[in-house]
């Protein structure tokens, strides 16, 4: 086989209509960026094109139909909630009731809140929200999607009501119009109901973006860029521009519009903190204590000798997941979120993450913990 | 480059860095041709396999949770593009439509003469096994073969090609 591993080591030569065609792929990404650059607006809001963001966004949610079975439910998360985070039956119920989450479509007086325009309307669906992240969702009505169409917003828009020019103001988000495609438990993607993923006949992956009603769902997961700051009880605005459909990274409108929502975010704390004081292996980094809520949880950890940082990583360590006290592991359940240190002396680190599913606080008993990139994830204890 | 510097390429990519996701394809590049190729057999439909594959790529970055697995998922999602065209061109081609290969596939002679002299069965597993250096478990996933079916192909693909550099 000395003549065959020859063959399969040898060195190749691309091609000009290779090299012409990856290029011209590569020219359509950072075109894209051009688009995305041209943001006039940005001293106190945060801005995000719709594909960008839906690109960036690491995250997708778990979305379970409204079935018969859940008829028992008074409060029915919208569909593209549950793919914004997953939740049970019981979760949505017990979260809604504690004012974590809101359900807009269940309060008549909440009807004033939807933008109808071009025939087009938009009205915010339900929102989750704790003190760092806020889950929220959005129906629109009154479009009709052609087959195998990907839709999306030209531009979507999304700040908090501006106290200051600080940066306190300032939220992260990210969003996405719901496509029916969720990660499981292993992290790969699924359609809601639980079955893999299925193909047109050209290839591409068949996505279920409108509801039986032919309603299609915008979700967007939201988080404080001061990693002191709140989400509760915020009034967001989120500004939709242009509706229509993207083919390859390129957007075609279909209905032009401008659809400006305002909706105030619940005020109720889901959140408690844990004591944790162990030593994350292999590392400098000593777990402190977390600060944890059903959707989202910020580890806070004292730093003997920071690592060296690389461009664009502080090397904190990073939860994945979590283990409950079942022994469930949940080693996907961290999505989206940011890392740093608390000041320059650099003796005190955070790691914050929203999650990809709803869990139970109290049902927590460990930690997964990325150390390190590369390195073995490790499990911390976080009760007896 | 070290996998560490791969993984962290990934991660930026998926918050968005499109240097970083253009670095990281540059990466892999000449592997999907060689898959692509050791499939389509021609530069044009290669290409446009390509071409899809980052754009794909670019798109569903965020899905992936796993930096470790990503070329097994970028690997997996060049072969659905390259059957899509394969799909197409049945649908398309008839043989008075035939064209001789264009002046581009004169690029890398002897890989596509050796790959020629392979069951097109076995061109793939064989590509993937001691080109890309995958386990056989990963390529029956990849394939959705069975595993046994997987090492049968790259045994006979490697006998023919043993068989094609005794006749050269």
């Amino acid at each position: 086989m000395s003549k065959n591993k020859n063959l399969f080591s040898e060195e190749i030569e691309l091609s000009e209509i290779v090299l012409k065609k990856t290029n011209q792929a590569f020219e359509m990404i950072q075109k894209e960026d051009i688009d995305y650059m041209k943001r006039a607006d940005m001293e106190s809001r945060r801005l995000f094109k719709t594909r960008a963001a839906a690109v960036a966004c690491v995250c997708i949610v778990a979305v379970r139909s409204v079935t018969a079975a859940a008829a028992a439910i008074h409060h029915y998360w919208g569909r593209g909630m549950n793919g914004n985070i997953q939740a049970s039956d019981d979760q949505q119920q017990t979260l809604t009731e504690k004012n974590v989450a809101k359900v807009y479509e269940e309060d008549p007086d909440d009807s004033s809140l939807s933008v109808t325009d071009s025939g087009i309307t938009i009205a915010p669906n339900t929102v989750v929200v704790d003190e760092r992240f806020a889950y929220m969702s959005f129906k629109i009505s009154g479009y009709s999607l052609e087959d195998k169409a990907e839709p999306g917003f030209e531009r979507v828009n999304v700040y908090q009501e501006d106290q200051s020019a600080d940066d306190a103001s300032h939220i992260n988000t990210s969003g996405t119009m719901y496509d029916g495609i969720i990660p499981d438990e292993n992290g790969q993607p699924v359609y809601e109901d639980g079955t893999p993923l299925e193909n047109y006949e050209d290839g591409s992956t068949i996505c279920h973006y409108t509801d039986s009603n032919g309603d299609l769902e915008y979700i967007i997961q939201a988080y404080v860029s001061d990693v002191n700051g709140s989400m509760l009880g915020k009034t967001i605005h989120v500004d939709f521009k242009n509706l229509g459909t993207f083919a390859k990274a390129e957007f075609t409108p279909a209905v032009e519009g401008k659809w400006d929502l305002e909706i105030t975010l619940p005020d109720a704390s889901s959140a408690q903190t844990i004591e944790v004081g162990k030593k994350v292996a292999g590392t400098e980094f000593t777990l402190d204590n977390i600060d944890i809520s059903p959707i989202s949880m910020k580890v806070n950890y004292s730093v003997g000798e920071a690592p060296a940082e690389d461009d664009d990583n502080f090397c904190v360590p990073q939860v994945e997941g979590v283990v409950l006290k079942d022994g469930t592991r949940i080693p996907y359940l961290a999505d989206g979120g940011m890392s740093g240190y608390v000041d320059s002396s650099k003796s005190k680190a955070y790691h914050m993450t929203g999650y990809d599913r709803v869990i139970d606080v109290d049902e927590v008993a460990a930690l997964i913990v990325l150390p390190s990139f590369g390195s073995d994830r490790v499990e911390i204890a976080i009760s007896e | 480059m070290k996998s560490n510097e791969t993984k962290f390429l990934i991660k930026k990519a998926q918050r968005h860095d499109k240097d970083a996701f253009t670095e990281l394809m540059q990466l892999y590049m000449k592997d999907m041709y060689r898959t692509a190729i050791a499939i389509l057999m021609n530069e044009e439909d290669a290409a446009d396999a390509l071409q899809d594959t980052i754009l794909t790529c670019w798109e569903k970055l965020y899905m992936l949770k796993k930096p470790e697995f990503f070329k097994t998922w970028m690997t997996r999602i060049l072969i659905n593009h390259c059957y899509d065209i394969i799909r197409g061109n049945s649908v398309y081609t008839n043989m008075e439509s035939y064209e001789e290969p264009s002046k581009c596939d004169e690029y890398n002679i002897e890989l596509k003469e050796a790959y020629a002299s392979i069951n097109e069965r076995y061109r793939l597993p064989m590509e993937l096994y001691y080109g890309q250096g995958f386990k056989m478990r990963e390529i029956a996933e990849m394939l959705s073969l069975p595993l046994n079916t997987i090492k049968t192909r790259v045994a006979r693909g490697r006998k023919e090609l043993k068989e094609y550099y005794r006749d050269c």
